[in-house]
């Protein structure tokens, strides 16, 4: 019989901890999200022996204190879920500064597995560390292993095999600190016991320390106590003995002592043989946060980022454009020639073309989660975050805020998903709201109709690029505006690890890449799959049952002169274009861009220009096609939308062209953003928040643009 | 605390580079103090600073590795040269 236990991987960031994780549990893995928070929470599994091991991979902690949603948790897993036992992954390279988390699950009273990963680059240091005596002295079992060689795995697997079965035997040591300390912690826990004041699932000592170290969360649960306002009272008068006596913040006086419990056991276990020397990884950092080159190296990477990621995922794009075309074909040929069936029409024209509109981009953002991943794997995303901070911090956010903002030119769906590494809520929300201002690439076959159309070819660049400009500009003052307003508060601190540069995994970008893909695939799928729907019915009903001219006999008519067949073929086609627009300008797209005809009027744009913008809403580039319907020119090609740019200067002026653009630029986001907006913020009310101010916020420049335009045309 | 040696105490984005240095105390709030000690930085420990960017932005080294700190952080931080 198979037996069922969860555990936990528990470490620092940077402790090779998720590679550990791959290496265990390989593709079995699930990503998902801790509830009401969006850490990720990623869980897999393995068999050992007769046991399946379920482990849940926590994420990435230097301490178990309040300090972050990632802490908490951390340590709340670990209270309440009570795994059988704790893997704890450490850089056996950098013993000291990770043992400080071991330390904490000691002081927690677990069931402890130390795992020192990376091995290999502790003995490239000359770094030689006694396991067993290691071992004896935290009361747990040692395994050393070298997470992306998988050396060393399979002993561990045996090990969690052999703990889980007999986990009482495997409690870690209890911490004792020197008498300073110790003396007013074992007083504390005794009134808590006295007291029968303590809550479910916690030990006296642990909540002890958390409550002489100020833990947030741990005051906040004894203040929601009965008994908690008397235990409170004690700790002060504890914490304000302690802190005269060692003349120190308490909460620093035991960050001290853990500390030195770690270097007195360093120098029991640990031997270095070599002197440290400059390393490759300082040697990098010499140029790649170098203040002068670093901002501009940065840049030149990403544009190679940008660039390969158009031109590889091309071929892709048209394979699966080729795809949807022929499954639309395919199910077409179900129903016989000329027969008008509105399941086809759902099926073709809403399902099949809404749904592959928005998937053709798949490959552009798969290849951007490689890239991230890539760029996350070798180290450089946090030196990135450094030499940017000063420049975000003067729009109030974080130097980490840089990166969504960067990927957001090439799709506003994983820059909002990148936002992850964001720990305080409020720098968080900001990027992901402003994000959308980023031009992404699926506006860019908006501005290759508008652009060659309307400007002189000298001007093209420079309209293109004011464009990027004001949305960049746009993106800078509602960031800094929603820091004043809706999300006040300071700047975080920027302290941030400079991991040593590394060659990350193919397995371990591939897993990334494919999590985060699927993420999208599923979140976006289900709702741009909806939408389509919804927009097809809009743009499909009512039908017009008397139209102003009997087409088919017009088509008849043409079928039957003298001209060429080629010429035929086009008034056929024009006819059966002015059909279109007929029958659309009565459906409730139609009517809808009628009836805002008058509010759109400030910006400078007609029902055409309005009906075209609703049926753009699922991805922003569908607004050409859209276009074509409307002017009655048909399929449009949108790499190369010729006949719509020479039908457009009939309408409409450059000065209307660019507010246009200037609305597709800073309007609603696509569907996809908001469903990824919904997911990440966790709540409808910021995706809402972000559609209908984004729209606004469209609306007001684009008619001040437009009106301020008229002026100035008008000298 | 009490200071053995005479060299004097000065914020760390004024502290010299490539030299041992000793933390004397952080400031900031305790949620950003014991962030940074959980990181490594607290009373008594050494450091040493390794790279100085603008506006007192630094790279560190501390604990075995390596630490970027933001400008306006560093001020919070006070060190003396060990001798």
């Amino acid at each position: 019989m198979t037996k069922k236990y969860e555990i936990v991987l528990a470490g620092n960031p940077n402790s090779g901890k998720t590679s550990v994780f791959n290496a265990l549990t390989g593709a079995r893995q699930h990503v998902g999200n801790y509830p009401g928070v969006t850490v990720e929470q990623i869980v897999g599994s393995f068999k050992t022996g007769d046991c399946e091991i379920e482990v849940t991979d926590l994420p990435g902690t230097y301490s178990l204190t309040a300090n972050s949603p990632e802490e908490l948790i951390a340590r709340n897993v670990i209270i309440t879920e009570k795994p059988e036992v704790v893997v704890n992954i450490v850089d056996a390279s950098n013993l000291e500064r990770n043992l400080f988390l071991t330390l904490q699950f000691m002081e927690l009273g677990v069931p402890m597995i130390l795992v020192l990963n990376m091995i290999d680059n502790a003995s490239d240091k000359g770094i030689k560390i006694d396991t067993e005596r290691l071992g004896r002295l935290f009361g747990t079992r040692v395994v050393c292993t070298v997470g992306n060689r998988s050396e060393g795995i399979n002993e561990l697997k045996k090990i969690i095999g052999e703990v889980v079965r007999e986990k009482d035997k495997h409690l870690s040591e209890k911490v004792t600190y020197s008498d300073e300390l110790m003396l007013p912690i074992l007083e504390l826990s005794k009134i808590l016991t006295d007291n029968n004041s303590i809550p479910e699932g916690y030990k006296a000592d642990w909540l002890a320390i958390k409550l002489l170290e100020k833990d947030k969360e741990i005051i906040e649960l004894f203040e929601s106590l009965e008994s908690g306002k008397e235990v409170l009272k004690k700790a002060d008068v504890l914490i304000e003995k302690l802190e005269n006596d060692v003349d120190e913040p308490s909460e620093i006086i035991v960050t001290e002592h853990r500390y030195g419990f770690i270097s007195g056991t360093c120098r029991e276990v640990v031997s270095a043989t070599l002197q440290k020397r400059r390393d490759i990884s300082e040697a990098i950092d010499s140029v790649v946060t170098h203040r002068i080159f670093g901002i501009p190296l940065f840049l030149g990477l990403m544009y190679v980022v940008f660039y390969l990621t158009f031109t590889i995922g091309d071929p892709f794009m048209n394979w699966i454009e080729a795809g949807f075309g022929w499954l639309g074909d395919f199910i077409s040929s179900w129903w016989s020639a000329g027969s008008e069936s509105s399941l086809k029409s759902l099926l073709v024209d809403g399902i099949i073309a809404g749904v592959g509109g928005v998937l053709v981009f798949l490959p552009n953002i798969a290849f951007l989660f490689l890239a991230i991943a890539i760029l996350e794997g070798t180290g450089y995303m946090a030196r990135v975050a450094f030499i940017m901070d000063r420049l975000m911090n003067k729009i109030g956010l974080h130097g980490k805020s840089f990166i969504p903002m960067l990927i957001g030119f090439g799709c506003s769906v994983p820059a909002i998903m990148s936002t992850r590494t964001l720990t305080l809520k409020r720098d968080r929300m900001t990027t992901m709201l402003v994000v959308p201002l980023m031009s992404c690439g699926a506006r860019i076959p908006i501005y290759a109709l508008i652009i060659p159309a309307f400007f002189a070819k000298r001007w093209e660049a420079l309209v293109m690029f004011s464009i990027y400009i004001i949305g960049i500009i746009t993106a800078i003052i509602c960031a800094k505006l929603l820091r004043s307003t809706l999300f006040k508060g300071e700047n975080e601190p920027f302290v941030m690890e400079l991991p040593p540069y590394r060659i990350p995994t193919l397995k371990s970008v591939g897993i990334h890449m494919w999590g985060r893909t699927v993420v999208y695939l599923q979140k976006a799928g289900t709702l741009i799959l909806a939408a389509s729907v919804i927009l097809w019915i809009m743009a499909n009903y009512p039908k017009k049952d008397k139209l102003e001219k009997d087409y088919r006999v017009e088509i008849a008519k043409i079928e039957q002169s003298q001209l060429t067949t080629k010429q035929k073929e086009l008034k056929i086609r024009d006819i059966k274009n002015e059909e279109m627009a007929e029958r659309l300008s009565y459906t409730i797209t139609g009517r809808i861009g009628h009836a805002i005809e008058p509010a759109l009027k400030p910006m400078g744009f007609d029902w055409k220009i309005g009906t075209a913008l609703i049926g753009a809403f699922p991805a922003k580039e569908l607004f050409v096609s859209q276009m074509g319907i409307v002017f009655a020119l048909g399929e449009i090609d949108e790499e190369n939308p010729v006949a719509l740019r020479d039908e457009l200067p009939r309408h409409y002026n450059g000065l209307q062209a660019y507010c246009i653009m200037l609305f597709c630029l800073l309007s609603a986001p696509c569907i996809a953003t908001i469903a990824i907006t919904r997911r990440e913020s966790n709540s409808w009310f910021w995706a809402l928040f972000q559609l209908v101010g984004l729209t606004v916020l469209a609306y007001i420049v684009t008619t001040i643009v437009y009106q301020v335009g008229l002026l100035v045309q008008a000298f | 605390m009490t200071t053995t040696d005479n060299s004097p105490i000065v914020s760390l984005t004024f502290a010299p580079t490539g030299t041992a240095l000793a933390v004397v105390s952080t400031s900031g709030g305790y949620e950003f103090q014991r962030k940074i000690a959980s990181l490594g930085i607290y009373p008594n420990e050494k450091l040493e600073i390794v790279e100085r960017h603008s506006q007192g932005a630094l790279v560190i080294n501390v604990k075995g590795s390596r630490l970027a700190i933001g400008h306006g952080m560093s001020r919070k931080i006070k060190v003396k040269v060990v001798q």
